[in-house]
């Protein structure tokens, strides 16, 4: 391997200044995902602060995981795609109504959290067989960002319809991604 | 440089684009010398090639995130420095139509005779080599060299350029040993 003499320190310093700022730029093409959803949240949910709150977060999340790389990193387009269920099922499904199963009654748009939140849970327990290595980091990363964008969809159900959204994409998750390390 | 430092390089580009920090400096280390080498035979002086191969490397390096990981990180590194060392001889070509012109110009650039006979010499070993390319590779560095790409997809062009450097390197290192 070739060595770096003295000559060439300022030069790796500012290669080094210039791989940080191409993360960056990196970890921003997250935005392209999670801006449209937010935005659809701001518009379409009755609580705007909850969707201001979740949404900074998830901003925060995806850009600065994306930025510092690794199995976390990777997970955050699977995660933001993961997300897309939760988000839209609960706003599309919100003038529906109730449905009752087993003699149990619940608003549609509640159902539309937790079936979301099931669809999430499985994308991302698929996606994460591809990681040979870092695959819990990868998991607590896409659970975390998945659910968040849930949040901002099943804001307008409530408080049971997050906590439900949030089972469901832990419940549906782990469970297919253990037992695909176990096949694989 | 040689297959397993070309291998090296490949695996250090694939752990930057993951975020692996620790690889930078190796690659730099590796990077660095080659590309002043492959600026030195584009440009006509070493300060062109100088400036054109840190411009190069700094741009490696910004955009190694979002490498494709099928490319071959040697071949688009010499495809980004071909680039700069297009950009570097445009506008050296341009002080000197608007400055001195002659001996007391290359005397300006800092370029001795011994270093203007080097680089005629450099320019006959590289037309040597270019006239073992095919038509269509050298036809491809010729549109890189005097801006003007045929009227293909702007896609189509960036693989026959990958083809014809990657060709253009296999070429030289044959029949000067080296890269």
């Amino acid at each position: 391997m070739a060595t770096i003499d003295s000559t060439d320190d300022a030069l790796l310093a500012r290669a080094r200044g210039a791989y940080e700022r191409g993360r960056l730029v990196y970890g921003m093409h997250a935005l392209w995902l999670a801006a449209p959803m937010i935005a659809l949240s701001l518009t379409m949910a009755p609580e705007r602060g909850l969707s201001f709150g979740a949404g900074g977060l998830l901003v925060a999340l995806a850009v600065g995981l994306r930025y510092r790389g690794g199995a976390m990193g990777r997970a955050v387009i699977p995660a933001l795609l993961a997300g897309l269920p939760p988000l839209l099922m609960p706003l599309l499904m919100r003038a529906g109504g109730h449905c009752c199963i087993a003699g149990a009654c619940w608003p549609v748009c509640m159902i539309g959290c937790i079936v979301g939140g099931a669809s999430a849970g499985l994308m991302i327990g698929f996606s994460s067989v591809l990681e040979r290595e870092g695959r819990g980091s990868f998991l607590i990363a896409a659970t975390t960002i998945a659910g968040l964008s849930g949040v901002l969809g099943c804001a307008i159900v409530g408080a049971a319809g997050m906590a439900g959204m949030l089972l469901a994409v832990i419940a549906a998750s782990w469970p297919v991604a253990m037992l695909s390390r176990a096949r694989s | 440089m040689d297959r397993a430092a070309r291998a090296e390089l490949q695996q250090l580009f694939e752990r930057l684009a993951a975020g692996d920090r620790s690889a930078l400096e190796p690659a730099f280390g590796l990077l660095r010398p080659a590309l002043r080498r492959f600026a030195r035979h584009l440009t006509p002086s070493d300060a062109e090639a100088e400036d054109a191969a840190q411009n190069a490397l700094l741009k490696i390096f910004a955009r190694s995130s979002e490498l494709d990981l099928e490319r071959d990180a040697l071949t688009w590194a010499l495809g980004v420095t071909a680039y700069e060392c297009k950009t570097a001889r445009k506008r050296g070509q341009r002080q000197r139509e608007s400055g001195e012109t002659g001996l007391a110009a290359m005397e300006a650039r800092g370029a001795s005779p011994e270093q203007a006979a080097i680089a005629r010499e450099l320019e006959a070993a590289a037309s040597e080599v270019l006239g073992t390319l095919r038509p269509i590779d050298i036809e491809t560095l010729r549109a890189l060299m005097h801006d003007a790409r045929p009227d293909v997809p702007a896609a189509t062009f960036r693989k026959r350029l990958e083809r014809a450097l990657h060709r253009l390197q296999v070429a030289w290192r044959s029949r000067h040993g080296h890269d």
